[in-house]
C-alpha cells in the first residue's frame, strides 16, 4: 500500500473518556476510492473513531491525517459526514437545509440533490421536524450524498430504519458513490452491507483486529463476512 | 440477485454474467452493461464489478475496446467451451449424487434416457 | 460568517418577532388601560379584574426581556449539548466565525426589543395624550443638545453597548468552559457560577489597574485627565464618593464630560477581545460532542 494513496490515516489513536477507554492504539490507514467497512457491535469504538475524523471529537493520544491535514476546518470542507442523529436545525424546512448546504459546501450539486429527493420522496417544503425517523434519516443522506466530497464518512446509515427504507438508501449509497472519492460506513449490519464493501476492518474493544479486502476475506476463510462478523463477535 | 454463497463476490458476478452467455441473453460481440450500470443493478460495489470484467478478460470470455466499452467475445469456440464447463460441472454434480444414492452408470443412463421418453 | 448569520437570523426570527410583539401588545394594553383610568382628570379605582390585568400585562413585558436573555443564551448552549452542534461544528467554519455571528444576532435581537419597546412607546404616549407629551419629549433632546451633552450621551451609549457585549461575550464562554471541563448536561447550570466568579475577577482586576494608571481619557473630546484635574472638577470629597478610595474609579461623568480610566478601559478591552478568542478557540478546537 503506497503512502500516497491513502486518503486517511491513523496512527495509535487513543481516546479515553475518564477511566474508560474508547479507542485503544488504533492504526487504520484508507486508500484513495475505496468503499471501506468498520465493522462491530455497538460499544466498539465507531462512532468515537468517526467523530474524530469528522472532528467533532478530540483524541486524547495519536494523529489522524485526512488528505494530509489534521482534522480541521479543511478537513471538514472535504469530508461529507453523515451523523447516527438528527443534525438539522429544527426549524429548517427541507429547502433551507439544502440552501445551507449549498452555502457552505462548495461541492454540493443541486441537481443530484434534486434526483435524490425525488428518488426518496421528499419534497422541498417539508418541515424537518415533522419527518419520521427513517424519513429523516433519507434526507440527511440525501444532502451528505449530494456533495461530491473526497470523504464520505457514513456512520450507520442503515440503523434503525424499516426495510424499505433500507433498501433505499443502500440504492442510493451505491448509485451516488463516486469512483475516485472514498467512503467510510459502520455498520453492525453486515449481512445488508457486505456487497457494497471493498474493505472491511473489524473493530472490537477499541482496536482493529482485522482488516483487508472483503473479497479476499471471504475466500480465505470461505465464509460470508456476515459469518465472519458472528464468528468473531457473536 | 443475492450473494449468499461464501465465494467471493467477484466470483459470483463473474458467474452471473457467464451464464447470460451461456443462456444467449448475452450474445457474441454485444456489449455488456457498463461497471457502473451493473453496479446499480445488482448494487454491488463498482470496484468489485470492475474486478469480475476483468476476470472475464483474462478468460478472453470478454474484452474491451478502448472507449467503447466491454463486449461478449465473436469467437464461437470459446462459448462453446464455456458451455461445456458448466456442462460438465453439472453433470459431474449429478453423477456424485446419484452414486451416493447407489446407482451405477448404466443404471443412470436408463434413468435418463427414461425421463427423456417421458418428456416427448 | 455573514452566510452563517443569514441561519443564524432565520433560526431565531419566529421567536423573537413573537416576542418583541408580544412586549409591544403588552404594552400598548397598559397604556390604553391607564389612559382609561385617568379619563379627563378624575383618577378612578381600577377593578379587581383590571388590577389582574395589569398584573398579567406587566408580567408579560418583563417576561419577554427575560425571555429573550434566556432565548439568546440558549441559541448558544443549544449547540454545544444538542444534536444541532454535529451540524453547526462539521461546517468548514472557524469558532469565530460562529461565534461572531451568534453575538451579533444575539446583539441585534436585543438592540431591536429595546429599540422598538422605546420607540412605541413614545409613539403611543404621543397618540394618547396628544401634542402636549411630544412637546415634552423635543424639549428634552433640545435640552441636551442646547448643553452640549451629545458627547455625554453617546459615549454612555457606547459603555453600555460595550457592557452588554462583554458580558454576553463572558457568558458565552463560561457555557463553552463548562461544556468543555465538565460535559454533563445535568448539571449544565455550573456556567452560572463561572460566570459569576469571572464577572468579579474581571471587575477586581480593572479596578486595580485603575489604580495603578491614574489617567482618565475623556470621551466628549478625547483629552486625557490627570487625577488631579478632578479635583477641579469635583474637588477631593466627591471624587472620594464617587470612586474607590482616593481613586475617582473607572468611569466618571459630569453634565461636560465621561472619562474613562485608561488602565481600566485597555484591560476591558483586551479581557473582552481574549474571552471572544478563548471561546472560539474552545467551541472550535475543545469541545467534544
Amino acid at each position: 500500500m503506497e503512502l500516497a494513496n491513502n486518503i486517511v490515516e491513523i496512527n495509535n489513536l487513543t481516546k479515553r473518556y475518564g477511566n474508560k477507554t474508547a479507542l485503544n492504539k488504533l492504526n487504520l490507514n484508507i486508500q484513495n476510492g475505496k468503499i471501506i467497512g468498520i465493522l462491530g457491535p455497538n460499544g466498539s469504538g465507531k462512532t468515537t473513531l468517526i467523530k474524530i475524523l469528522a472532528g467533532i471529537l478530540r483524541q486524547t493520544k495519536g494523529e489522524v491525517i485526512i488528505d494530509g491535514y489534521s482534522p480541521g476546518i479543511y478537513t471538514k470542507s472535504i469530508v461529507s459526514y453523515l451523523p447516527d442523529r438528527n443534525f438539522l436545525y429544527n426549524w429548517m424546512n427541507i429547502q433551507d437545509a439544502i440552501d445551507m448546504f449549498k452555502d457552505f459546501y462548495t461541492d454540493f450539486d443541486e441537481g443530484k440533490a434534486d434526483e435524490l429527493l425525488k428518488f426518496m420522496k421528499l419534497d422541498r417544503d417539508m418541515k424537518v421536524d415533522g419527518l419520521s425517523k427513517g424519513m429523516k434519516e433519507k434526507l440527511n443522506l440525501t444532502l451528505v450524498l449530494s456533495r461530491k466530497a473526497r470523504l464520505y464518512i457514513l456512520d450507520e446509515p442503515i440503523a434503525g430504519v424499516d426495510p424499505v427504507a433500507r433498501d433505499q438508501i443502500l440504492d442510493a449509497i451505491i448509485n451516488n458513490y463516486e469512483e475516485n472519492s472514498t467512503m467510510l460506513i459502520t455498520t453492525h449490519l453486515v449481512r445488508d452491507m457486505e456487497k457494497m464493501f471493498d474493505e472491511v476492518a473489524f473493530i472490537s474493544e477499541g482496536e482493529i483486529i482485522l482488516e483487508g479486502n472483503a473479497d479476499k476475506l471471504r475466500e480465505e476463510k470461505s465464509m460470508q463476512i456476515d459469518d465472519l462478523y458472528k464468528e468473531i463477535f457473536g | 440477485m443475492n450473494f449468499d454463497n461464501n465465494l467471493p463476490i467477484y466470483v459470483q458476478i463473474g458467474d452471473y454474467l457467464k451464464r447470460q452467455i451461456i443462456s444467449g441473453k448475452l450474445k457474441e460481440g454485444d456489449k455488456l452493461p457498463s461497471v457502473r450500470d451493473t453496479s446499480k443493478e445488482l448494487k454491488v460495489n463498482p470496484n468489485t464489478v470492475q474486478r469480475s470484467y476483468q476476470e472475464l478478460e483474462r478468460e478472453k470470455l470478454v474484452f474491451t475496446q478502448r472507449g467503447m466499452g466491454t463486449f461478449v467475445t465473436e469467437d464461437k469456440d470459446v462459448i462453446k467451451n464455456l458451455k461445456k464447463g458448466y456442462a460438465n460441472e453439472i453433470i459431474k454434480n449429478f453423477m456424485e449424487d446419484m452414486k451416493t444414492l447407489g446407482f451405477n452408470s448404466s443404471d443412470i443412463i436408463e434413468l435418463v434416457y427414461e425421463i427423456i421418453g417421458e418428456e416427448k | 460568517m455573514l452566510k452563517y448569520m443569514k441561519y443564524e437570523l432565520k433560526g431565531t426570527y419566529r421567536f423573537m418577532l413573537a416576542i418583541i410583539l408580544a412586549a409591544l401588545f403588552a404594552t400598548s394594553s397598559l397604556q390604553l388601560y391607564g389612559k382609561n383610568l385617568t379619563n379627563g382628570n378624575n383618577l378612578s379605582e381600577p377593578s379587581v379584574f383590571g388590577g389582574i390585568f395589569i398584573g398579567l400585562m406587566i408580567f408579560v413585558v418583563f417576561g419577554a426581556f427575560i425571555a429573550t436573555i434566556f432565548y439568546l443564551i440558549g441559541n448558544f448552549r443549544k449547540d454545544l449539548y444538542e444534536d444541532r452542534g454535529y451540524l453547526t461544528f462539521t461546517l468548514p467554519i472557524s469558532g469565530s466565525q460562529i461565534l461572531g455571528a451568534k453575538t451579533i444576532i444575539a446583539l441585534m435581537w436585543a438592540a431591536l426589543l429595546v429599540f422598538s419597546f422605546i420607540t412605541y412607546n413614545f409613539l403611543l404616549v404621543g397618540v394618547l395624550y396628544g401634542e402636549d407629551v411630544i412637546n415634552v419629549i423635543v424639549e428634552g433632546l433640545r435640552f441636551i443638545a442646547n448643553n452640549n451633552l451629545n458627547g455625554v450621551i453617546i459615549a454612555g451609549f457606547l459603555v453600555a453597548i460595550f457592557s452588554v457585549i462583554t458580558t454576553l461575550l463572558l457568558i458565552y464562554f463560561s457555557i463553552a468552559l463548562s461544556r468543555v471541563s465538565i460535559g454533563n448536561k445535568k448539571i449544565g447550570g455550573v456556567w452560572v457560577v463561572i460566570f459569576l466568579i469571572l464577572n468579579s475577577l474581571i471587575a477586581y482586576f480593572s479596578i486595580r489597574i485603575g489604580d495603578l494608571i491614574p489617567y482618565y481619557i475623556d470621551l466628549t473630546n478625547f483629552s486625557i485627565i490627570s487625577e488631579s484635574d478632578f479635583m477641579r472638577y469635583f474637588g477631593y470629597i466627591e471624587s472620594q464618593v464617587m470612586g474607590h478610595g482616593y481613586n475617582p474609579g473607572m468611569v466618571v461623568s459630569s453634565s461636560e464630560m465621561i472619562a474613562f480610566n485608561i488602565g481600566s478601559l485597555i484591560f476591558n478591552v483586551l479581557t473582552t477581545v481574549g474571552i471572544f478568542l478563548g471561546t472560539s478557540y474552545i467551541i472550535e478546537k475543545k469541545v467534544d460532542l
